[in-house]
């Protein structure tokens, strides 16, 4: 050991006397606070961090080659050979070196990185956790694997060619490398790629940084390939080893190659947020539903109550015991509603296993016995699946929202549905009585949810509207009794105006809709999952009596434009909390759009309509045009504001008995105004 | 005094045949004298333990030290390479402790006494806390003999040590290497035969992957004894000496002053007595393996 570490200090003096080593270093710290002074999300810095990483896999390259140049230039290798070991002290030494200047500047970078946030009022949360981990693969490892790299061309290679191999070895493994590899070598490049694996995406501020196990192992991989060749190196190079512990130390490497590969084999489905795969999930997700669903009959049955033991890991496995009700007549079959990509191993209907019949989100249950009107029925249910970009289950995040039929759900439609502006938009999959929840959980901790925990893994309680888990790289507080959940990333300011305007919206819709508990919840939840399907107005916020859910990713609780939030919140507490059966989207976005604005009017919040060029831009012929052309023009006229109020009240009334056609929308614009 | 016993030596690179049947005796301070090409280098990697031999054994039987094991032969070895020179911007102690480490001296106190020591031997003490870029050509090979030195070994192998040195600091080297062998094996290789001359009891000359003779000074240079004559000519008049007899021409004032090998007595010509040089030269332009 005192040899090793006599080495290292021997070229730590070399390195720490040179001006170059100096100015490197200023100049990625430099680099560092231009990075920091530019992002306020501690979380974005690290993902837009990649020219530095860049920049720094091409230093520890040059520092490789360099130094062992440095030896060829001196003779020193065949000094050190003529002393026991020293050659091989030498060659470790340098390595370890390397691997501590790589964590040198690791440290560096982080406690920079950790003051500056400090100092901006950011409390020390899990994410400043997950970003040592995150230093520690993209730069340490890294910067690591790139020196070895350095090294072991100046091995293979002497002379100045090293120098332009060290260029390539650059280009290629870097996380810019599509710039150099282009973009139809993606796939290589992605498996390259030592950097941020997705250097031009955005932070996600509920999954956290890419720091799944998968990306350990592809560094794994790359380091026992590397000493595959150092040791090539050792035994036909420099003759330091033997043949008979050269061939164990090959054979031991390939079998541990061998088992990274396989634990990569596992991982490889548990990409992050879907932009590591050529075709995202999402993309996946949105063909598969872009193709015809199946349908079925309507039942009127309802869940008495849920037991689920859930194991979420690298993938979720659950048993589910439910027991259903049945308020009408004597069925022989029952269907059920489940996410397709949950695949279930087993089902039992009062303890026998019967043979089920599946057809993408839908499974048929036949029954042995008839199942009578006000009978119950337990079924036993044995699924699992693995997390994907629109929602999530892995140890790295959960996602599992009420309204998602992520437990199997009597409303036996499908997960998500295309609509006709061509977006994946989720069905509501909510329960409409109270239902008794018991979860068995085990999995990433903690766990947020909208049911008590009675004892350590293990929650109980009601609700009316579903079950909701969370977790990932949050922090929580509580705020008068309210349990505010929102990523590590952001500061969670402005919360009182988002509670102001949000009572303020309830009260009146409440009011003014006649929709009941419409009580501002005891848990708040920001949960930024990044689909596209947020994108549109109508998925932004989620809300139940008992959960409010904000999936918009700014850095604060409330937005700039207080207008915008009325258009977010508003479909929460009307239809959707109410589970209005969605017919035609664009009835749906009409109502909103006419609603919100005309709130906005009446409470004097600043408007401008922008929303309202939707009516006369969406694809829209006859009736329904001429709908959205009067609509449109009325809205613009500032006057008849009571009568637009009763308009939208009588509009709303339609919907929620599902007589929300264009032609009974038509016909009460004409009571109203006279098209 | 022990020696090194180098039995029967091959090496080959590819078709080239470096060493071919090398046997010699190695002791005291023994120099390994031949042109460029005639495998001293090889002959010192595979002393140095840098290189294994095709074939033939090097040992030391007094000690029953094989070189196949050579491990143990590192643990008495010092070297010092033709081309000795390290990371510019360390101090000479630096340097020092660097090797003690290496060769496993235990002990900061017992590593300063032995640093301090040889850097005395050497006349290095003084510039113990200069860096080596400020080092001169002699202070840095005096620096390479004094790494060479820690550990006490009992082989020091020196390869071409005075190859770029000025003439004075070549003197002082070699006195350096005469004072530093009196205990110990040393191998100097070199084409400088005045170099051999001052330093080595014992020389081996080679040509050619063979070893063409060896002996001690004193009897290698008594070799040509009675070959060796020289004559004037003056400088208006043809050298009637063949060309691969010549040894040396002076230029005097009015005339030239020709050495020159022959094995029968020429007119105008004299004897005159003979160095190691005229030995070497004998020898390696013959391909003699006796005289």
């Amino acid at each position: 050991m005192g040899k090793l570490l006599n080495f290292i200090y021997i070229i730590f003096l070399q390195f720490s006397r040179q001006p170059i080593f100096w100015l490197l270093l200023v100049g990625f710290l430099a680099y560092e606070y231009l990075a920091l002074s530019d992002i306020s999300s501690p979380g974005d810095v690290l993902t837009s961090t990649s020219f530095l990483v860049q920049a720094g896999i091409l230093a520890f390259i040059l520092f490789g080659i360099i130094l062992v140049q440095l030896d060829h230039r001196h003779h020193l290798e065949d000094l050190y050979s003529t002393i026991e070991r020293g050659m091989l002290f030498n060659l470790i030494g340098k390595l370890l070196f390397g691997l501590l200047l790589s964590l040198f500047f690791t440290i560096i970078f982080y406690v920079f990185y950790l003051i500056y946030y400090l100092v901006q009022g950011f409390a020390f949360n899990h994410i400043f956790i997950s970003a040592i981990f995150y230093m520690l693969l993209y730069f340490c490892i890294t910067f690591f694997i790139s020196y070895f790299i350095g090294i072991l061309i100046a091995i293979w290679i002497k002379g100045r060619l090293a120098f332009p191999l060290a260029l390539i070895a650059w280009g290629l493994i870097g996380p810019i490398n599509t710039s150099f590899l282009g973009i139809h070598l993606t796939t290589l490049a992605r498996w390259l790629n030592l950097g941020e694996p997705n250097p031009s995406g955005v932070y996600n501020g509920l999954y956290g940084l890419s720091i799944d196990w998968f990306y350990w192992l592809k560094h794994f991989v790359w380091i026992v390939t590397l000493i595959v060749f150092l040791l090539i190196a050792l035994y036909k190079t420099y003759s330091i080893i033997k043949r008979k512990t050269f061939s164990k130390l090959i054979a031991f490497s390939f079998i541990l190659l061998l088992v990274i590969c396989y634990g990569l084999s596992l991982d490889r489905q548990l990409y992050i947020t879907a932009q590591d795969e050529e075709i995202s999930r999402e993309l996946v997700e949105f063909l598969y539903y872009q193709k015809e669903q199946p349908e079925a009959k309507s039942l009127d049955i309802h869940a008495l109550s849920y037991e689920i033991n859930l194991e979420i890991n690298r993938l979720l496995k659950t048993t589910v015991n439910m027991e259903l009700i049945n308020n009408q007549g004597e069925l022989n079959e029952l269907t059920l509603s489940l996410y397709h990509d949950f695949k279930v191993k087993e089902l039992l209907v009062n303890g026998k296993i019967v043979q089920i019949k599946r057809d993408k989100d839908l499974v048929t249950i036949p029954l042995t016995e008839k199942w009578g009107q006000d009978e119950s029925i337990k079924l036993t249910i044995t699924y699992e699946g693995t997390s994907s970009s629109l929602f999530y289950a892995n140890n790295r995040a959960i996602y599992l929202p009420y309204y998602f039929n992520w437990l199997p759900s009597v409303d036996a439609s499908p997960s998500f549905e295309v609509d006709s502006y061509g977006t994946l938009v989720r069905n509501n999959h909510q329960l409409k009585y109270p239902t008794e929840f018991v979860l068995n959980y085990e999995g990433r901790e903690p766990l947020y949810t909208n049911i008590p925990e009675v004892k350590p893994g293990q929650f109980k309680g009601t609700s009316s509207t579903g079950l909701s888990l969370l977790s990932g790289e949050l922090q929580e507080r509580s705020v008068e009794d309210v349990q505010l959940v929102y990523p590590s990333d952001i500061k969670g300011n402005h919360y009182n105006e988002m509670k102001d305007s949000t009572i303020m919206l309830l009260n009146y819709v409440s009011n003014n809709l006649g929709i009941e508990n419409l009580t501002y919840p005891k848990q708040v939840w920001k949960a930024p999952t990044l689909s596209t399907s947020d994108n549109s107005m109508e998925e932004m916020v989620w809300y139940t009596p008992e959960t409010l859910i904000f999936s918009y990713s700014n850095s604060s609780w409330y937005i700039d434009s207080p207008a915008y939030f009325t258009y977010w919140l508003f479909p929460a507490i009307s239809w959707k909390y109410e589970d209005i059966e969605v017919e035609d989207r664009d009835v749906f976005r009409a109502f909103d759009l006419m609603y919100c604005y005309l709130y906005n009017q009446i409470h004097n919040i600043k408007d401008e309509g922008n929303f309202l060029d939707w009516y006369k831009n969406v694809s829209s012929q006859g009736q329904k045009k001429e709908v959205l052309y009067a609509l449109s023009d009325w809205l613009m006229e500032n006057d008849a504001i009571e009568e637009k109020q009763l308009f939208v009240k009588d509009w709303y009334n339609l919907m929620k008995n599902n007589n929300s056609s264009w032609e009974n929308v038509y016909k009460l614009l004409e009571k109203y105004k006279g098209v | 005094m022990k020696s090194i016993i180098v039995k029967d030596i091959t090496k080959s690179f590819g078709s080239k045949r470096a060493l071919d049947h090398v046997s010699l005796e190695i002791r005291g301070t023994f120099g390994l004298l031949g042109p460029n090409g005639a495998g001293k280098t090889t002959l010192m990697k595979l002393l140095a333990t840098l290189d294994i031999p095709d074939s033939g054994i090097i040992r030391i039987d007094e000690d029953d030290l094989s070189w196949n094991e050579p491990s143990e032969v590192r643990e008495r070895l010092g070297y010092l390479p033709q081309h000795f020179s390290i990371y510019r911007s360390l101090k000479v102690e630096e340097v020092m402790n660097h090797f003690a480490i290496l060769k496993g001296i235990r002990g900061k106190k017992v590593r300063s006494e032995a640093i301090n020591s040889i850097l005395q031997s050497v006349n290095l003490s003084e510039q113990k806390t200069k860096k080596v870029k400020n080092l001169s050509g002699g202070m840095l090979r005096r620096l390479g003999i004094a790494q060479a030195l820690l550990g006490n070994p009992q082989i020091i192998i020196v390869d071409e040590p005075t190859a770029g040195l000025d003439i004075e600091e070549r003197v002082r080297f070699c006195r350096l290497l005469r004072k530093i062998g009196e205990n110990r094996i040393i191998i100097i290789s070199t084409h400088i035969v005045e170099d051999l001359e001052s330093t080595c009891d014992h020389i081996a000359i080679m040509k050619e992957g063979k070893i063409l003779q060896t002996g001690t000074r004193n009897k290698l240079a008594e070799m040509t004894k009675g070959l060796v004559f020289e004559m004037d000519v003056p400088f208006d008049s043809p050298i009637p000496i063949k060309e691969e007899d010549i040894i040396s021409i002076k230029q005097l004032n009015n005339r030239y002053l020709v050495r020159f090998f022959s094995e029968a007595s020429i007119n105008n010509a004299r004897t005159v007595d003979t160095c190691l040089e005229d030995t070497y030269l004998y020898i390696t332009k013959r391909n003699l393996t006796h005289v």
